[in-house]
């Protein structure tokens, strides 16, 4: 193994190991080009990515959104949710969810605890089409049961988010006014963070439907309606809700109705031990359920 | 370690043009080093379109998405008639989107000459009202809820209730039976049958009994 | 049209090379050519699901959002702890030194690497934008992210598995010997992190908690001694290269550590269940009991508990059965044991759902079904990992260099062979490189006389064959394959 600087010389052929060794330094050159071409092949057969991404961009919101000066959070009220769904189908609508029942931004749940203390929760497609009386409450159960409550879900948009961290390629954040997002563009869909969330608020867009910017195959999540709340709007499903169970607001702002509703009831999080700090507080939930 | 030190002694450069090499090439090394990254800095870009490393711009990207849900002061402004019936009746809480589903691009496009409710749009299902109305145990005892079965069925909710004042006008009971009765008097007789409203279909005498209650005894 | 191939001038014509393999097909015994055909048909549906399964966002995997890692995560969670269960069992070997591990030391690289392209390319099937995940990992780096860390830790450990699999396929043993070092460091990392990766997760409770990892570890020291046994055996029973010191040796060695890690295996398996049962957290309870006694329960007690830990255990002990064919038995039994328990591990995670996820109530238990794309991905994996390794065990060399059989990372440096003698091959000399049994310059720090006894580190004899260790000599012949 002469590995002097000899090689060189007229009449020295080069060892046959520095030749293997010159050719693995070769192909290691030739690999970050090739890479970048496969990206760009992957893209091209796949239909989607950036590309696509930069083309669904629409005009900008309003220019002067300041994102350091708003906290968004909700506080639900169950004791006054009617469990009609509307906000279930606003969202579906306003943020091109795809239409399998099984996935949605959003959805509401039907808490029956019964006397023995048993707590039983249903969701008929995420409730909504409401929940049918006959199948979800039937009269001949109405004496075993103690209370019965609607409980909408959401994103809760978390101030300590276990699905921010845990992504490889730090796809998701959350910004500073309190909305955690999906960079569409680098998510590469393993789903570490949909078992990471505690609450069930993450999934895979499906094969046939898109994201709201037309990317497949990544993980798509509630926003708050980013793009209605920064125009001064409220979320969909605040605004379609006919109970005011729904209230959203501005944390920052101490007349906006969340921030009353927070300070005139008792509110509680789902999960608080986990330590996630969510954004949305419930009032008048009774138990801990999933 | 004074393994390696021996080694790295038989490596040493023993001449000074190995250490002007030896110079040249550490220098080479953080030059390759500096291009590398300043070529990390801009291949990034292109590689992963605007975003690069700043999820400043991925949050305006979603920030931009098109409402599709417009307000009820948006609908206010054609649907005047509609809007004043709805405004501050119990149904207030109610928004019209709610009912009738998105329409923003509508409030948009809709052309100005045409009256509005001209078009079929956004009209909601008849079933609609029984998703919020139908009595349930879990819904707020305060809220306005019945017993669907018992609830004059078979007719429409609309035959009695305007959609957006919420207000319902009870049908009268009719004390006897319309068959016999001239036809024009069925519908056109004055003070104890109510005017036809829109929509109201054709029916024969069991129907109507549905919502026109024949009294019985003692009611 | 010619190449040059180390010392070799290969022909390149399409004919002739295919008639060349029509010639070594025509030698090849019925047995062998059954299991060619087996292994193809296998590869041919793993080709078949992974076209289809490609196209991002493709519905042809049975996930959803309640249940989303699935068996394309357990077969490359199985094949990744694997692949570092390898590089540990041959690291007592090849850094350690142990006399009696070193045997047959090609195919622990070869297997461990071949055992992470499988893996590689498992979770390329499973990704949606697997390219992606290159470009993200490197530009968009997450270090608080255990998934990150464990793409680097198995990144790098590809790149010291590829120096090590040439070295030794080279002759280089010095950069062998540290090749190996840095891949045994990287394979206590990597499925370390791999478990991390699960058991960091809050909302999973099954998972969650500082016991995974370790348990991650004992399992990929299980699977790796078992792919060892099974191919030791095989070495031995057709008498392919090396088969010399199977018997004696190897065979013994992997029985050793397959009775002692299935022990602590089985005492990590006993009292991860025993903790959940008595566990308050939500949630937890109920993940034990879906594996006692629920949707998991015939895997758990037949396939992962029986065959997988109570048959072979017996195997073991009972004289009868320690035989190479006893141990074969074994070794297969926990290969698929430890599938088993990898895929328990994966859905007892997911199946008790904490929340209702995106309206989707599951009660009692979430709900998963493998479909057939995921099942011929899986089935393709084993296929391609049999076909390369037996491609690469009947056409490349897989002798035994006299060079290494004496020489370790942190043992025997003073043999012939040794830690010293490559490092003064690396480096050019200013004198001429003598016979082995020159003293070397006087500049060296050891003294000469310390010289590490060549009799093994663990005492052999109630284990090995009566024929003592051959004494590593310095009259060993300069080897064959030498360039």
């Amino acid at each position: 193994m002469s590995q002097t600087g000899r090689a060189g010389s007229p009449g020295q052929v080069a060892s046959p190991a520095a030749l293997s060794r010159r050719r693995v330094l070769q192909l290691g050159a030739a690999a970050l080009p090739a890479l970048c071409g496969a990206r760009l092949l992957a893209d091209a057969l796949t239909g989607s990515g950036v590309e696509t991404a930069r083309a669904a961009d629409t005009t900008a919101p309003a220019d002067a959104y300041d994102p350091s000066a708003h906290s968004w959070a909700f506080a639900i009220d169950t004791t006054t949710c009617i469990g009609c769904g509307r906000c279930v189908e606003a969202c579906k609508l306003e943020n091109h969810v795809p239409e399998e029942p099984e996935m949605n931004r959003t959805w509401v749940e039907l808490h029956v605890i019964d006397q023995d203390g048993t707590v039983r929760v249903s969701s008929p497609d995420g409730g909504i089409h409401g929940f049918p009386t006959e199948e979800t409450m039937p009269a001949d159960d109405a004496a075993n049961v103690r209370d019965a409550y609607f409980v909408p879900r959401t994103c809760m948009q978390c101030e300590n988010p276990p699905c921010t961290w845990v992504c490889p390629v730090s796809a998701t954040f959350r910004t500073e006014d309190g909305i955690v997002f999906v960079d569409e563009g680098r998510c590469i869909g393993c789903g570490y963070c949909i078992v990471a969330c505690p609450y069930g608020a993450r999934y895979i867009v499906p094969a046939g439907e898109t994201t709201p910017k037309g990317v497949a195959g990544v993980v798509d999540k509630c926003t708050f309606c980013y793009h209605r709340i920064t125009r001064g709007q409220l979320p969909a499903c605040a605004e379609v809700c006919p109970a005011n169970a729904r209230i959203f607001g501005d944390l920052r702002d101490a007349a906006s109705p969340v921030s009353v509703a927070l300070n005139e009831n008792r509110v509680r999080v789902m999960k608080p031990a986990l330590g996630t700090r969510p954004q949305v507080w419930y009032i008048g939930l009774e138990e801990e359920v999933i | 370690m004074t393994r390696l030190r021996a080694a790295l002694a038989r490596r040493r450069p023993t001449s000074r043009t190995g250490v002007v090499r030896a110079f040249l090439a550490g220098v080479g090394l953080f030059a390759v080093l500096v291009v590398g990254l300043v070529g990390v800095a801009v291949v990034v870009p292109w590689v992963y379109g605007e975003y690069g490393f700043h999820p400043e711009e991925n949050a305006r990207s979603w920030a931009a998405l098109t409402p599709q849900y417009a307000d009820t002061a948006v609908c206010q402004r054609c649907h005047e008639p509609q809007y004043a019936a709805w405004d501050g009746e119990r149904h207030a809480s109610v928004a019209c989107e709610s009912c009738h589903g998105p329409l923003a691009e509508h409030a948009a496009t809709a052309p100005v000459e045409a009256p509005a409710g001209s078009l079929s749009i956004g009209t909601p299902d008849e079933g609609l009202c029984a998703i919020c109305h139908e009595q349930s145990p879990a819904k707020p005892a305060a809220f306005a809820q019945v017993d669907l079965a018992e609830h004059y069925a078979g007719g429409r909710c609309l035959n009695c209730h305007d959609s957006h004042s919420a207000d319902a006008v009870r049908p009268p009971e009719i004390p006897h039976s319309l068959a016999r009765l001239p036809e024009c008097v069925t519908c056109h007789a004055p003070a104890g049958l109510k005017p036809v409203p829109d929509g109201h279909v054709e029916s024969s005498d069991a129907a109507c009994q549905g919502c026109h209650k024949r009294p019985t005894a003692g009611q | 049209m010619t190449a040059q191939v180390a010392d070799r001038r290969l022909t390149l014509d399409p004919r002739a090379a295919v008639r060349a393999v029509a010639r070594d097909v025509a030698t090849m015994s019925r047995a062998l050519k059954a299991w060619l055909v087996f292994l193809l048909v296998l590869c041919a549906t793993g080709a078949v699901g992974a076209v289809l399964a490609l196209p991002a966002g493709w519905e042809v995997l049975g996930t959803s959002p309640s249940f989303e890692w699935g068996i394309l995560i357990t077969a490359y969670v199985f094949f990744a702890i694997t692949t570092s269960g390898l590089c540990l069992a041959s690291s007592l070997g090849t850094v350690f030194g142990i006399e009696m591990f070193l045997p047959l030391e090609k195919r622990h690289a070869v297997l461990a690497l071949l055992s992470l392209i499988t893996a590689f390319g498992i979770i390329a099937l499973d990704l949606h934008y697997p390219i992606s995940m290159v470009f993200g990992a490197v530009f968009s780096p997450s270090p608080l992210s255990p998934m990150w860390w464990m793409g680097v830790f198995y990144g790098i450990y590809l790149v010291f598995l590829g120096i090590e699999v040439w070295s030794i396929f080279s002759n280089h043993w010095g950069i062998h010997r540290y090749a190996c070092m840095l891949s045994s460091i990287t394979a206590i990392l990597a499925p370390t992190t791999l478990g991390a990766v699960f058991a960091v997760l809050g909302a999973r409770p099954y998972w969650h908690g500082a016991f995974t990892p370790p348990a991650m570890m004992t399992m990929a020291f299980l699977s790796g001694t078992a792919l060892l046994g099974i191919v030791f055996c095989l070495v031995h029973r057709y008498r392919l290269a090396g088969y010399e010191r199977a018997l004696t040796l190897a065979i013994p060695a992997i029985r050793l550590l397959m009775t002692i890690t299935l022990v602590v295996a089985g005492l990590v398996v006993a009292w991860q269940i025993l903790w959940g049962m008595y566990g308050v957290i939500p949630g937890l309870a109920d993940a034990n009991r879906a594996i006692f006694a629920g949707p998991l329960a015939l895997w758990f007690w037949v396939v992962r508990v029986g065959a997988g830990l109570v048959i072979p255990l017996l195997l073991l002990l009972i004289p009868r059965t320690r035989t190479p064919e006893g141990l074969f038995a074994t070794c297969c039994l926990v290969f698929l044991g430890i599938f088993a328990d990898r895929a328990i591990f994966v859905s007892a995670g997911q199946i008790v759902p904490g929340t209702a996820v995106g309206g989707v109530v599951s009660d009692p238990f979430a709900e998963y079904v493998p479909t057939l794309v995921e099942a011929a991905v899986v089935l393709g994996a084993f296929g391609f990992f049999g076909l390369a390794y037996t491609l690469v065990e009947r056409y490349a060399p897989m002798g035994e260099h006299t060079g290494h059989l004496a020489g370790a990372f942190l043992g025997s440096t003073e043999q012939p062979g040794g830690t010293r003698e490559a490092l003064s091959n690396l480096v050019p000399a200013p004198e001429p490189v003598g016979p082995p049994e020159t003293v070397l310059a006087p500049e060296t720090v050891l003294a000469p006389e310390t010289v590490l006894a060549p009799e093994p580190v663990l005492a052999p004899e109630p284990v090995l064959a009566p024929e003592p260790v051959p004494p590593a000599t310095p009259s060993l012949d300069p080897v064959e394959d030498a360039p």
